[in-house]
């Protein structure tokens, strides 16, 4: 990597988009992804996630727009660009007839990885899934996660400094997802980035961007906490009175305060969308003021398949109004 | 570096992936070495004898004449019966009772004499090609044999009819030799006595073999047995020479010039030479070599044992190279990408040359010791003769076997899955027994059958394989270069197939 390669973003893409026959896929996609970063890709199924990912490996290039990966123009990879990039396909693509280890030992080759070291490294990947025990099992006797977890080693085999991941941890049990995370974030802080789609939308909190796919469109690009202010318009809070209803009037004063975005009735609590979680305390002594009696104001953030969710309406909602 | 990498990447992985399947082993080595040598020692050499039923009219001297010979028929066939009812032998045919109904005519004498040709009529229920050449062939022969032995009765009758003439040929010499010594003694009514004797000598040995042409015209010219009737012909010439020299010695007699008489006596003398020879040669050949004058002698010179499984031996272990080219080739690349492997590929810092070289490298390394397993078994099993060089033979399976590979990666690029690749594998099969000169030879086919023939790799292995080890020749180079060059295109075809593949929809 040069001193020039370093300041570049990883990935850059402008107006990008992907089209087979006459179907659009992609579109307009624009996109900038810096080094050293945990890059998220969710969306429904279907949305374009994958096609993105082939896309920006250069398996199938854009078909219009621009895309610069390590600087380079995907549709034109060189050998050594290519060496610096691992693609881990959504299924897991490995030799069922071939036992752990030679799979393995069979990707490190396809990347060069030098005899000296490799040895040692591929013990290290295989412990790092945990599958350490089983290098002599033939991959065709692996259960479907023990052949995801193979496939991840195969990706980092040559230390890549830039991954695409597509759905790596799909099918796998949730400590060893775990430690997955816990290792992407180790090759992070190594500055190496990652670009990784998943169907577990709560995986996002995870990264450091989250990108949202919907259609083929590029949502929304932003950092997880963002990506929550932005579903909801705030810091979500939940408040339980103690006499277990709040009049109409009540209601609508609260939703009325400067620092609150909304307010609603979420079964026997209320939700109260702050424009700051800072102004939590604000809100306490509202209540105080106006002599009702609440518990403890819940600060505990919506999960991300909520925020998924209200993400997912408001794109419908939106395209409902310009349909209409 | 990396390239080598990769090269030995696929090597290993090939390999390794054959290996780990013992039973594919198995079923490439042991199972085709097994029916080679049970195709072996169970094949007969010679056909097993066809059950036959004779139809010939009452007191037939074909039907007495095929009962005598019975015992030399039984290696052809085995008489299950004789009559003089067609539909009741047609029936048993029908019913599949017998395999072979023969029809000798009923009146063959009139028909010959009639000018014709009889028919012997040779019915069988066979629908094996191979078989129907041979009936057909074998009744050939077996007419062939039953002319034969007509015209040597008839030629042993003719000379049979001369022979009595052989006293008056001794005569006629020693007459001739009472009137020479008379005409030096200047006794002329003794040679002229003598002479006459001579000329009524000649006159009874032109009567006789004139008749012994003549029943030579009547059967032999319309049988086929000119040369016989040729020979009674000759002696016919020869005597009427005597006797047209006999009348210029009675003339130089007359004339009393002793030289001229002398002279004159010297030619008759000649001439009745020559009219004895010609007619000892008529009546002393045999009949059997007047009639059958060439006999075939065959002789190998190839040190073939003439086994039938040396013959299959080498074709069947170019068959399996191929198949072992083909199928592994066929599979590679569908298998690949139905994995999903090739979409890694894809995103590698991975070229076609190190994919196509790695995977003709690893294919050849086990492909090669299946094909010398093979080669092992068959020289030192089956005993199947190395009449040529070692090399030559590992040379011609080197490069069958590399020809073989890249046309089953050229399928394998085709092929949109792998149930298509093993159709086409499986047609590659097919094909291979009917075109590659496995049973039937490549010159029987005309084009273009002939073309498909040259498109399997096989057809060529099979030519120089058979050629180096039993017939001893080196390898022709016309065919290696032909082969080497298919190796080449099939190569460069896959490597170009390869590069399209790895580029996906870039």
């Amino acid at each position: 990597m040069t001193a020039a390669d370093s300041l570049e973003p990883a990935i850059v893409t402008h107006g990008a988009g992907k089209s087979f026959g006459g179907d659009s896929i992609l579109r307009d996609l624009d996109l900038v992804i810096e080094r050293g970063t945990i890059v998220g890709v969710i969306g429904p199924s279907g949305c374009g996630k994958t096609t993105m990912i082939r896309m920006l490996t250069g398996i199938s290039p854009a078909t219009s727009g621009e895309v610069r990966v390590l600087g380079a123009d995907p549709a034109s990879f060189d050998s050594r660009t290519r060496t610096r990039i691992g693609y881990m396909p959504q299924i897991p693509v490995l030799y069922p007839h071939l036992s752990l280890w030679a799979n393995l030992n069979f990707m490190a080759s396809l990347y060069g990885v030098p005899l000296r070291h490799r040895r040692r490294r591929l013990r290290e990947l295989q412990e790092f899934v945990a599958l350490g025990d089983d290098r002599g099992k033939r991959l065709a006797d692996c259960s479907g996660g023990m052949q995801r977890r193979l496939t991840l080693a195969a990706t980092l085999v040559h230390g890549p400094e830039l991954l695409f991941l597509d759905e790596p941890t799909a099918g796998i049990d949730p400590l060893l997802r775990d430690r997955f995370w816990e290792r992407f974030r180790l090759l992070r802080d190594e500055g190496r980035t990652i670009v990784v789609s998943t169907q577990y939308v709560g995986e996002s909190t995870m990264c450091d961007v989250v990108a949202v796919i919907v259609e083929g469109r590029l949502l929304t690009v932003a950092a997880p906490e963002q990506l929550r202010r932005s579903a909801f318009g705030g810091d979500v809070v939940h408040v339980t009175p103690e006499r277990g209803w709040m009049t109409v009037a009540e209601l609508q004063a609260v939703a009325e305060l400067p620092y609150v975005a909304s307010a609603t009735r979420d079964d026997d609590r209320i939700r109260i969308v702050l424009r700051s979680i800072d102004d939590v305390g604000q809100l306490a002594a509202h209540f105080q003021d106006v002599d009702v009696a609440i518990g403890m104001i819940d600060t505990v953030p919506p999960t991300f398949d909520e925020v998924f969710v209200t993400l997912m309406r408001h794109a419908e909602s939106r395209a409902a109004a310009v349909v209409a | 570096m990396r390239r080598v990498l990769q090269i030995a990447a696929f090597v290993r992985k090939e390999t390794t992936d054959v290996a780990h399947q013992p039973r594919l082993l198995a079923t490439l080595v042991i199972a085709p070495f097994l029916i080679l040598l049970a195709f072996g020692l169970g094949y007969r050499k010679t056909a097993s004898p066809y059950h036959a039923w004779f139809v010939a009219p009452d007191g037939s001297v074909f039907l007495d004449r095929v009962l005598a010979d019975a015992d030399q028929l039984g290696r052809y066939i085995t008489i299950s019966g004789t009559g003089t009812d067609s539909a009741t032998a047609r029936r048993l045919l029908a019913q599949g009772k017998v395999d072979v109904v023969v029809e000798f005519p009923d009146k063959p004498l009139e028909t010959i004499l009639g000018g014709h040709q009889a028919p012997i009529a040779v019915l069988h229920n066979r629908i094996d090609p191979i078989e129907l050449t041979a009936i057909d062939f074998a009744s050939r022969l077996a007419v062939d044999e039953v002319n034969a032995q007509i015209l040597s009765g008839i030629v042993t009758a003719g000379q049979d009819v001369a022979q009595p003439l052989r006293q008056p040929f001794a005569t006629a010499t020693q007459l001739l030799d009472a009137a020479s010594q008379a005409v030096g003694l200047g006794d002329s009514a003794t040679a002229q006595q003598n002479l006459d004797e001579l000329s009524t000598r000649m006159g009874q040995v032109e009567a006789g073999i004139t008749a012994s042409s003549a029943l030579l015209e009547q059967f032999g010219r319309q049988a086929g047995a000119g040369t016989v009737a040729d020979g009674a012909t000759a002696v016919i010439g020869d005597v009427a020479d005597v006797q047209r020299r006999l009348g210029d010695v009675r003339r130089a007699a007359v004339s009393g010039d002793p030289a001229e008489s002398r002279r004159q006596m010297d030619q008759l003398h000649q001439a009745l030479q020559a009219a004895d020879t010609s007619f000892a040669h008529f009546t002393s050949v045999e009949a059997e070599v007047l009639v059958r004058p060439f006999v075939s002698q065959v002789t190998s010179i190839t040190p073939t044992r003439g086994v039938v499984s040396d013959f299959y031996a080498p074709a069947a272990v170019m068959l399996l190279v191929q198949q072992f080219g083909v199928a592994f080739g066929s599979l590679s690349f569908v298998r690949e990408r139905e994995l999903g492997i090739l979409e890694v590929f894809r995103a590698a810092p991975l070229g076609p040359t190190e994919t196509v070289v790695g995977k003709y490298v690893g294919y050849t390394l086990v492909g090669g010791g299946v094909g010398a397993a093979l080669m092992a078994l068959v020289v030192l099993v089956l005993q199947t003769p190395m009449a040529g060089h070692w090399i030559d033979a590992v040379l011609a399976l080197l490069l069958t076997l590399l020809a073989s590979i890249g046309l089953g990666l050229a399928i394998s690029l085709a092929s949109p899955n792998d149930t298509q690749a093993v159709q086409f594998t499986m047609i590659t099969l097919l094909a291979s027994l009917f075109f590659s000169g496995f049973f039937l030879a490549v010159e029987q086919l005309t084009y273009p059958a002939r073309a498909l023939s040259w498109l399997l790799p096989s057809t060529f292995g099979n030519r120089l394989l058979r050629d180096t080890m039993l017939r001893g020749l080196r390898l022709d180079r016309g065919t290696l270069i032909a082969l080497g060059g298919y190796a080449a295109v099939a190569f460069a075809v896959t490597w170009w197939g390869t590069r399209r593949r790895l580029a996906g929809d870039r």
